[in-house]
C-alpha cells in the first residue's frame, strides 16, 4: 500500500513541476479574483486555462493558432467550429452525390476547381468569435438536463447549440420508444427532444413556428445535441430567447436576453437583376443578394405562383460560387437544403420570396470575395 | 469562507483534488481548471464543516461531480488541448506527464477507485460513497487496479536494477 501511495505522490509532484501549473499562492489569488469578479459581474470571469482548440477534424484544428488572450468567446466559438466541421463532411458527400446523380437538374456550369468545403483558418475562427454569444446554462427537470451552450448570430440567422442528457429511467424509455418507432406508430416523437425555442420581442414572437430547424445527433447512449437554426427579422437588435417544454405542454422553463446587433463588416450586399426560367416555366428574378458568414440570402420575385415549385426544393436549386482572392472557388450552391420564407403573393399574381441557403459548415469570409457567380452570371464585388 | 481557511485547504488538499480530477480528464490543464472550480465553490460555500476530513471529502466529491459533468459535455468530447493540436502539426513534442502516464496504466474504470483508496487513503466503503458505486464494485476495481500497478512497480524496480548494474 505504501508503494502505491508513493507511486502516486511522486507522479503528482513531478506533474506539478513539469506541467507549468500555477503555484499555490498564484492559485489562491486566481480563486479569490474569480470570486470577486463573480460578485461584480455576471460573466467574463478570469479563468486560468489554456485554450482548447476544437478538433472534430484534428487536421483542421491543428492549422489554427489562437492566443490565449483572445478568449472571451473561445469555448462557444470552438464548439461551433467542431459542429461546423461535422456538417462539412455531410456537405461534401451530399454535393458529390448530387452532382453524380442529378447533373441535369443543377442548371449551371460548375467552375473548374470549385470545392464545397474550405478548411478552417484563423480569420474564420475570429469571425466565429465575433458572432458568438455564450450562454452556458443548464436546466434540469423530470429527468432531462438541457445544457444551452450558446448561439451565433451572423446578422440574419441565429444558430443555437444545446445538448440534452437523460436520466437512466428516461434512457430506458428512449430505448423502448425506439423499438416502438420501428415496429409500430405508437411512439413518442418528442421523447428525445424535450424542448422548443422561441424568440420574443416585448412578448411578441418573432419566430413563428416556434423552433426553427433542429439538426439532431444521437450517439446511441445518453446524450444528444441539437442545432437550432432560425431567421431573425431585419431591424431586431435584441430578443428574449424562451426555452419551452414540448411535453406535456409549452411551459417556459428558461429565458435569456440575446443581443442581436448585427456584427459589422461580416456581410456583403449585392444588388442584382438576374432572371432565369425554372423547369415549370416560371420566371424567377433575383433582386437582392446578401452573403453572410453562415450562408446566402436571396430576395426573388417570380412571375407566377406555382405551388409545386415552392414545395419541391430541388426546383429552386441555385448555382452559386464564391471566388476568393487566393484563387479558391467555394461552391455554396443551394441544392435541396434551403429555406423559403416571406412569401407574399401580390395583386398582379407575382410572388416575392426569400431564399436562405446555408453555407453548410463553411464560415464565409466576405472580405476575401472578389466575385460571385450565380447561375452563369459573374458579378464583381 | 475566510481567506486564511481557503489558503489552508488549498495547501492541504489541492494535490488530492487535482489528482482526483486527473483520473477523469485527460490533461493537467483541465484537471487544474476543475481544481479551481472546486476551490471556488469551497470559497463561496456558506455551510459549515465538522472537520478537515469533512472538507476533504466534500472537495473530492465536488471534483468527481464536476469531472463527470465535464466529460458529459459535448465541448469536452469534441475538443483537444492546444498542445495536442500543435502536436498534430509538430508530432515530435509531447504533453504527457508522470501522473498521466501512471494513470494510463490503469484502465479508465479503475483509476478513481485506486487513486482514492491508495493515495487519498479512503476505505472501500468511503470510496464507494464518493464515486456513487457499490462497495463490491470498488473492491473489484481495486483488485484489478492492484494487478496493473504491480506491473508498473515491477517495471520500475527492473529499470532501477539495470541502472545500478550500469553504475557498478
Amino acid at each position: 500500500m505504501t508503494d502505491f501511495r508513493s507511486l502516486f505522490e511522486n507522479a503528482t509532484d513531478e506533474t506539478f513541476r513539469t506541467a507549468h501549473l500555477p503555484d499555490d499562492d498564484e492559485f489562491i489569488n486566481i480563486v479569490k479574483e474569480r470570486t470577486s469578479s463573480m460578485k461584480t459581474s455576471t460573466g467574463n470571469n478570469k479563468k486560468w486555462k489554456k485554450p482548447a482548440v476544437v478538433a472534430a477534424v484534428l487536421g483542421a484544428a491543428a492549422a489554427v493558432t489562437v492566443t490565449a488572450g483572445a478568449a472571451l468567446n473561445w469555448d462557444i466559438a470552438g464548439l461551433f467550429t467542431g459542429r461546423l466541421e461535422a456538417i462539412k463532411e455531410d456537405n461534401q458527400m451530399m454535393m458529390n452525390s448530387y452532382y453524380e446523380f442529378f447533373p441535369e437538374e443543377f442548371g449551371g456550369e460548375i467552375p473548374e476547381g470549385a470545392v464545397s468545403v474550405i478548411p478552417l483558418n484563423v480569420r474564420q475562427y475570429e469571425i466565429l468569435q465575433e458572432m458568438t454569444r455564450p450562454i452556458d446554462d443548464t436546466i434540469e427537470w423530470e429527468g432531462y438536463s438541457v445544457h444551452i451552450d450558446g448561439c451565433a448570430f451572423d446578422g440574419s440567422r441565429l444558430d443555437i447549440i444545446y445538448d440534452v442528457s437523460y436520466s437512466d429511467e428516461l434512457n430506458e424509455r428512449i430505448k423502448e420508444n425506439d423499438l416502438k418507432k420501428i415496429n409500430d406508430e405508437d411512439y413518442d416523437a418528442f421523447l428525445k427532444r424535450p424542448v422548443s425555442f422561441g424568440l420574443e420581442v416585448n412578448g411578441e414572437s418573432i419566430t413563428p413556428g416556434g423552433g426553427g430547424d433542429h439538426v439532431t445527433e444521437y450517439d446511441g447512449k445518453t446524450e444528444m445535441r441539437f442545432e437550432l437554426i432560425t431567421e431573425i427579422p431585419e431591424g431586431v437588435t435584441a430578443a428574449e430567447l424562451k426555452v419551452k417544454t414540448l411535453r406535456p405542454e409549452e411551459a417556459v422553463i428558461a429565458t435569456y436576453d440575446i443581443d442581436l446587433t448585427p456584427p459589422e463588416g461580416l456581410s456583403l450586399d449585392i444588388a442584382a437583376n438576374l432572371a432565369r426560367t425554372l423547369p415549370d416555366g416560371t420566371t424567377e428574378t433575383i433582386t437582392d443578394m446578401r452573403i453572410t458568414p453562415f450562408g446566402t440570402i436571396i430576395d426573388c420575385v417570380a412571375d407566377k405562383y406555382n405551388q409545386q415549385s415552392f414545395d419541391r426544393p430541388r426546383a429552386r436549386k441555385a448555382p452559386i460560387f464564391l471566388f476568393y482572392d487566393d484563387g479558391t472557388i467555394l461552391d455554396i450552391s443551394g441544392i435541396g437544403n434551403h429555406v423559403l420564407s416571406h412569401e407574399e403573393v401580390n395583386d398582379d399574381g407575382t410572388v416575392n420570396y426569400r431564399i436562405y441557403i446555408s453555407s453548410r459548415g463553411n464560415v464565409i469570409d466576405v472580405s476575401r470575395i472578389n466575385s460571385v457567380k450565380i447561375y452563369n452570371t459573374m458579378i464583381e464585388v | 469562507m475566510r481567506d486564511e481557511m481557503l489558503e489552508k485547504y488549498v495547501r492541504l488538499y489541492r494535490k488530492t483534488v487535482f489528482g482526483t480530477a486527473m483520473c477523469f480528464v485527460k490533461n493537467p490543464c483541465d484537471a487544474d481548471d476543475i481544481a479551481q472550480e472546486v476551490f471556488l465553490k469551497l470559497y463561496t460555500h456558506e455551510g459549515s464543516f465538522d472537520s478537515d476530513e469533512h472538507v476533504r471529502a466534500w472537495l473530492i466529491r465536488c471534483a468527481v461531480n464536476l469531472c463527470k459533468s465535464l466529460l458529459r459535455s459535448y465541448r469536452y468530447r469534441f475538443s483537444v488541448p492546444l498542445e495536442a493540436a500543435e502536436n498534430a502539426a509538430y508530432p515530435d513534442s509531447t504533453d504527457s506527464t508522470a501522473l498521466t502516464e501512471l494513470l494510463q496504466t490503469l484502465s479508465k474504470r479503475n483509476r478513481a477507485a485506486v487513486y482514492l483508496h491508495y493515495y487519498a487513503g479512503y476505505s472501500a466503503a468511503e470510496t464507494a460513497q464518493i464515486l456513487g458505486i457499490s462497495e463490491s464494485a470498488v473492491m473489484a476495481r481495486l483488485s484489478r487496479g492492484r494487478k496493473q500497478l504491480r506491473a508498473v512497480l515491477q517495471e520500475e524496480r527492473n529499470e532501477n536494477n539495470d541502472g545500478f548494474q550500469k553504475l557498478i
